[in-house]
């Protein structure tokens, strides 16, 4: 009895699974979620990048000023 | 035991209208092959009655010539040179007919390879399509990964820049202090004059200016970095 009941559960699991266009439909969708996560990434690191540059700027300027009133001493 | 019976009885149920399923969508491709056949075969019948006539019809046509040139040459040899013709005609219908044959089974041939041919393309187009998929996600698995490489390298970047910054911003806040503490000294000792002090404070407030600056981009930076971080917490859970 056992040895029917395994391959027919089996079989009926196979059936029942997904099928070709339902994994496209989800890889798919996958690849949607990471093209938008590979947005937003980029989008954070040039925020990040554009914040360095101000602090970089920033700085020079402030040494530049302060070796001017350092020079004047 | 009965319970079990049902259950059995209901799985094959399921296996059988599974397959069920499954063969109906294989033999609706089935038929369609046949239809093509069958008419293509169609095709070929009608078209081997409008070439024997259009054969015969030129036939007719040449010996119509023919004759009419012997009519006005010769009378007397006009009937041997029918028979001949005749016999001539026969065998040269035969030749045709043959030819004919051939060439619609070459037709066929060439219609059958067509068809082998386009499905094998179909095939071929349905494996691209699922490997595009595939290779597009696994792509987009790389190109995200490098993505928060390098997100994460620009958050450390600015952390490093940042604690720098408040180094330097505090080193310049002293020292400015200790300027401004000696100009106004030397203006009490009366070693500078009033005009001197006053140029040298204007430079001195240009730079405190700066280090203002520098104080507010280092904030706003350690609020953006933060927020990136909650992000990508975020986008983790």
């Amino acid at each position: 009895m056992r040895k029917f009941l395994l391959p027919a559960l089996l079989l009926t699991m196979v059936a029942c699974g997904p099928s070709s266009s339902e994994v496209d439909e989800k890889i798919k969708q996958h690849t949607q979620e990471l093209e938008q996560k590979v947005q937003e990434l980029d989008e954070a690191t040039k925020v990040l990048e554009e914040s360095a540059k101000d602090i970089d700027k920033s700085q020079a300027e402030l040494e530049r000023l302060l070796n001017e009133v350092k020079e004047e001493q | 035991m009965e319970m079990i019976k049902t259950m059995l009885l209901s799985l094959l149920l399921i296996i059988g209208l599974a397959f069920g399923a499954n063969a109906q969508g294989k033999l609706k491709e089935v038929p369609a092959k046949e239809k093509v056949e069958k008419e293509i075969k169609k095709e070929t019948e009608k078209r081997k009655p409008a070439r024997a006539v259009a054969t015969q019809n030129e036939d007719d046509d040449d010996d119509d010539d023919d004759d009419d040139e012997s009519e006005e040459a010769e009378d007397d040899d006009d009937d041997e040179s029918e028979e001949t013709e005749d016999e001539d005609d026969d065998e040269s219908e035969e030749e045709e007919s043959e030819e004919e044959e051939e060439s619609e089974e070459e037709e066929l041939e060439e219609s059958e390879e067509e068809e082998e041919s386009e499905e094998a393309q179909e095939e071929e187009a349905e494996e691209d399509e699922d490997e595009d998929l595939q290779t597009r996600e696994k792509r987009m698995e790389k190109e995200a990964d490098k993505a928060e490489k390098e997100k994460r390298k620009a958050e450390q970047d600015l952390d490093r820049k940042v604690s720098e910054g408040k180094q330097q911003a505090k080193q310049a806040k002293d020292e400015l202090k200790a300027v401004k503490d000696e100009l106004k000294r030397l203006k009490d000792t009366g070693k500078i004059s009033g005009e001197e002090y006053g140029r040298r404070m204007q430079k001195i407030q240009a730079a405190e200016r700066a280090l203002d600056k520098l104080n507010q981009d280092l904030e706003k930076a350690e609020k953006k970095g933060q927020g990136s971080s909650k992000a990508s917490e975020k986008r983790s859970n």
